[in-house]
């Protein structure tokens, strides 16, 4: 247990990189309020550019947060993006171990 | 969910989902082609087909108006659950004053003996502001839209004016949907004009 003296980084240290970064940690949030949402949702409530908002899709793609799903409604074709019970769980983590941290400073 | 905080965004994200003025209109819609049934007495058959008439064309405004300036988002399943169970409430009170409609369209053609309509006719109106109201506080009150309470006590008026004054409940309901509609075109025009449409929609290959 860490005291004001002796405050307690460590805690900061292992936070996960993937969902520390700003634009990553937004559409994390974004999709852990809802179920499921489509890209011009993420677009309109993180603020990226299209191809910034791609790119991190594809980052927490790969570290298996999120899963992107390509389906049809009436032949049109939607990209529905929504977070692993990995990728929830992750966001939980890291948001306790931020509060912890903050709480500590 | 378990924090107050993110359960107050996901209840501001889907507020602004109410703000497109679709429950306006479509029920100013729904209203004025019930007011057209109850005014013709030829097709009551007709005022079945108003629910599935408005389904469709709410089918169609969240394609083509909220969706492609939103997007599309699921929320989650207990607040799904509570949308369906409210859903169904106000699609068994409509069902109650369609067939409301239904009776007073056959009442009016004579198809019912004398004792019956002599029971039926004096409160027909009271009663069909009744239900009419209570439809829309019922959506007023699941929406959270405030005006709506207000839009009913107006049908209710209306009702209940056409009952002093004489004049049929057609016109009650068509008065009642103008409102609806203009509160429904307002709204749409605000929605619009604050959330402007995003270039190719939802559509979009992120391994691209």
């Amino acid at each position: 247990m860490s005291t004001p003296d002796h405050p307690d980084f460590k805690s900061l240290a292992d936070l996960d990189p993937v969902i520390h970064a700003p634009a990553r940690l937004a559409i994390m949030t974004a999709l852990y309020i809802v179920e499921c949402s489509d890209f011009t949702f993420l677009l309109r409530h993180t603020g990226l550019t299209r191809g910034n908002l791609s790119s991190h899709i594809v980052k927490l793609e790969e570290a298996h947060y999120l899963e992107v799903e390509k389906t049809f409604v009436d032949r049109v074709p939607r990209t529905v993006l929504r977070l692993t019970k990995e990728g929830r769980t992750a966001l939980e983590k890291y948001r306790k171990q931020m509060t912890q941290a903050l709480n500590r400073m | 969910m378990e924090t107050k905080d993110l359960l107050t965004l996901e209840s501001k994200i889907y507020q602004e989902y109410e703000k497109d003025g679709a429950v306006e209109f479509l029920m100013g819609m729904g209203l004025f082609f019930a007011s057209g049934v109850l005014e013709s007495r030829g097709s009551p058959a007709f005022a079945g087909l108003i629910p599935i008439f408005i389904i469709m064309f709410k089918k169609a405004w969240k394609k083509y108006i909220t969706y492609p300036r939103l997007g599309y988002a699921r929320f989650s399943e207990s607040r799904m659950l509570r949308r369906k169970r409210e859903k169904h409430t106000i699609l068994l009170v409509a069902a109650a004053c369609v067939a409301f409609i239904f009776l007073s369209a056959l009442a009016a053609s004579g198809t019912f003996s004398s004792e019956v309509q002599g029971a039926f006719k004096p409160y027909a109106r009271m009663v069909m502001g009744g239900i009419i109201a209570l439809i829309i506080i019922a959506v007023a009150a699941v929406r959270r839209i405030t005006h709506l309470y207000y839009v009913g006590a107006f049908a209710l008026a209306c009702f209940v004016l056409g009952h002093f004054l004489g004049f049929s409940p057609g016109i009650a309901l068509l008065l009642t949907s103008f409102v609806l509609l203009i509160i429904g075109i307002i709204r749409l025009i605000r929605f619009v004009r604050a959330n402007p449409k995003l270039e190719d929609g939802g559509v979009h290959d992120v391994n691209a």
